[in-house]
């Protein structure tokens, strides 16, 4: 039996949060996996996470998109009736991608040289639209994943997510990103409590 | 020239009459997807090209036969055709999917409404970039009727100046793997329809294969199945005592030498999916994909449109893909191009298509995936009523 669940709102997300995880001593065998469905299904399904929270840990990872501050957010999904103590909700600001654009070493060995990297990526308004401006000028295979094709009727590239997935489990260093990403740096210490609850 | 060098594709069709369309036009790309409602034609659509394909056979195709083996023109032609009794298919071929067309070929077809009633070709043309080959009927047609029972894609004598259109044509290719078809294989018995549609003779297509290039691809299909395969870890071919092919697949759960399993151990998913990445490998004119999400578990069909563009990425595996599908995984990707999606409405008139309009294109370019922008509109407006079924 998984000791914990973690809830989140695409793979990207899942994939960072298993990274997480990983890195206080819960491998990905011991976690179990739900959501994936998109930010609107997550917020839909509020009732049912903290229900599930009654009896087993549940971790929630979203992005605080274009709201104004985590503290609001939390207040406006979770209420103001007493929280389950075994919920633990942690929001990216504003998107899981400013976490990933905040490991400058790990995104040279996907971008490659060219392109100035945000030095405060929780700042940035639209990480996600900044990271695939990034992107453009990058190696032409991690280029053809990650951007739509010239002209093309979509919003990224078919391997956004499989080429993301993939070198958040292979190069993306937490620790690194912590220090320019003071949502992570946050998150990782409550990890590091939630483990200790866990135990 | 080769085919393999042109590195053509369909950049558009046009039919007339055929099957359940009165009169469709839609463009096509690299990639194109297929959507609509159950019974809208997608099938139908796909089958212009076997039929292109068909009539182009040099041994055993040609236009009499093509339209023989789908039961006559009576079955062809559009139900809602009214006094116009012309069938009629165009296609467009370019370099890339925005050039100008390089080849336009044209072919209409009608009973002879007398006698024998063979079927006579109502017109037929070929161009080349803005000149026109030929167009008949000509003189010669008319002097001697009979040749108009045979179209010039099939007359190696005449094809000489445009033969890359039946060589492209002859080189479309279809697969939809049945899995019980290949399973069952020896116990339903020799009946096969030609070209092997279904997969029942998958395993002797991939015995004909010359042994380096069989080997390579099976290697890289059996990289992918571990992946996608629980357990799954190598693929090889074989010949048994009887000299029949067998392919063969090793998996990580069984006792150590509980050996190499025979492909009707295999499940239906392993199946479909070893036939998909075959298909993929093998050939490089137009493939015709019917459905190829099922018996696939979503979270495999969700990487089906990765695997396509990347297929397109690699100048010595590319080649165009029409795909028709109903799933929601196969279409959630929002990196999927909107500019490859045609969509099949059913109306009083038969089936038309269309690409996707501007208010469309605005909810793909915000971040929404086809899944959620077209896919709604395939679905019957009162389906929910099904489930009061009884």
């Amino acid at each position: 039996m998984t000791v914990l669940s973690l809830v989140t709102e695409d793979v990207l997300s899942e994939a960072v949060g298993l990274q997480l995880l990983g890195e206080v001593g819960i491998p990905a065998q011991d976690v179990q996996l739900l959501g994936r469905s998109g930010f609107g299904y997550l917020r839909s399904k509020v009732a049912n996470w903290k229900e599930l929270a009654m009896r087993r840990y549940v971790l929630l990872l979203t992005d605080l998109d274009q709201l104004a501050c985590p503290v609001a957010m939390r207040q406006d999904w979770l209420g103001s009736d007493p929280i389950p103590p075994k919920l633990w909700m942690r929001i990216a600001v504003r998107e899981v991608e400013s976490w990933l654009l905040a490991d400058h070493e790990g995104m040279r060995q996907l971008i490659g040289s060219t392109g100035k990297l945000p030095p405060a990526p929780d700042e940035l308004p639209d990480p996600k639209a900044h990271l695939l401006r990034l992107a453009k000028q990058a190696p032409r295979r991690v280029r053809q994943d990650l951007v739509k094709e010239k002209g093309a009727m979509a919003s990224q590239g078919i391997g956004y997510n499989a080429l993301l997935c993939e070198w958040v489990r292979t190069a993306w260093c937490a620790e690194r990103a912590a220090e320019r990403s003071p949502s992570l740096a946050r998150t990782r210490l409550r990890l590091q409590h939630l483990r200790q609850d866990i135990s | 020239m080769s085919v393999e060098d042109l590195d053509m594709l369909v950049t558009r069709i046009k039919l007339k009459n055929w099957r359940n369309f009165r009169d469709l036009d839609i463009p096509l790309r690299d990639v194109t997807y297929l959507l609509g409602p159950n019974a809208s034609g997608k099938s139908n659509l796909l089958d212009a090209f076997r039929f292109l394909r068909d009539v182009s056979k040099p041994k055993g195709g040609g236009l009499q036969t093509a339209v023989a083996d789908r039961g006559g023109i009576s079955k062809l032609r559009c139900l809602h055709a009214r006094r116009d009794p012309e069938v009629l298919i165009e296609i467009e071929l370019a370099s890339s999917p925005d050039a100008p067309p390089e080849w336009r070929y044209s072919l209409g077809f009608k009973p002879e409404g007398k006698g024998a009633q063979r079927i006579l070709i109502s017109r037929e043309e070929v161009w080349r970039g803005q000149s026109r080959l030929f167009s008949r009927p000509d003189r010669n047609d008319e002097r001697d009727p009979m040749l108009l029972t045979q179209t010039r894609l099939e007359q190696i004598a005449a094809n000489g100046d445009f033969r890359e259109l039946p060589d492209f044509f002859g080189a479309i290719t279809y697969l939809h793997l049945v899995p019980q078809l290949l399973k069952y294989s020896e116990k339903l018995g020799g009946q096969r329809i030609e070209d092997d549609p279904f997969g029942q003779g998958f395993l002797e297509r991939v015995a004909r294969t010359p042994e380096r290039t069989r080997t390579a691809r099976l290697a890289k299909i059996g990289k992918a199945l571990k992946l996608a395969v629980p357990q799954f870890e190598e693929l090889r071919f074989v010949k048994d005592e009887l000299g029949h092919p067998h392919l063969q697949a090793l998996y990580a759960h069984h006792r150590p030498n509980a050996g190499w399993q025979n492909e009707e151990h295999f499940s239906d998913g392993t199946l479909r999916l070893l036939g998909l990445l075959w298909s993929l490998l093998d050939g490089s004119s137009l493939l015709l994909l019917e459905e190829p999400e099922i018996s696939l578990n979503d979270a495999i069909v969700k990487e089906i449109p990765l695997i396509l563009q990347r297929l397109q990425r690699d100048r010595k595996n590319r080649r165009q893909i029409l795909l028709s599908t109903h799933s929601e995984a196969l279409l959630s990707n929002p990196g999927i191009d909107g500019r490859g999606v045609v969509l099949l409405e059913t109306g009083s008139q038969g089936t038309t298509g269309r690409t996707l309009g501007n208010d469309e294109a605005d909810a793909m370019e915000a971040g929404l995936s086809v899944a959620e922008v077209v896919l709604p509109k395939t679905r019957p407006t009162r389906v929910e009523q099904l489930g009061l079924w009884q």
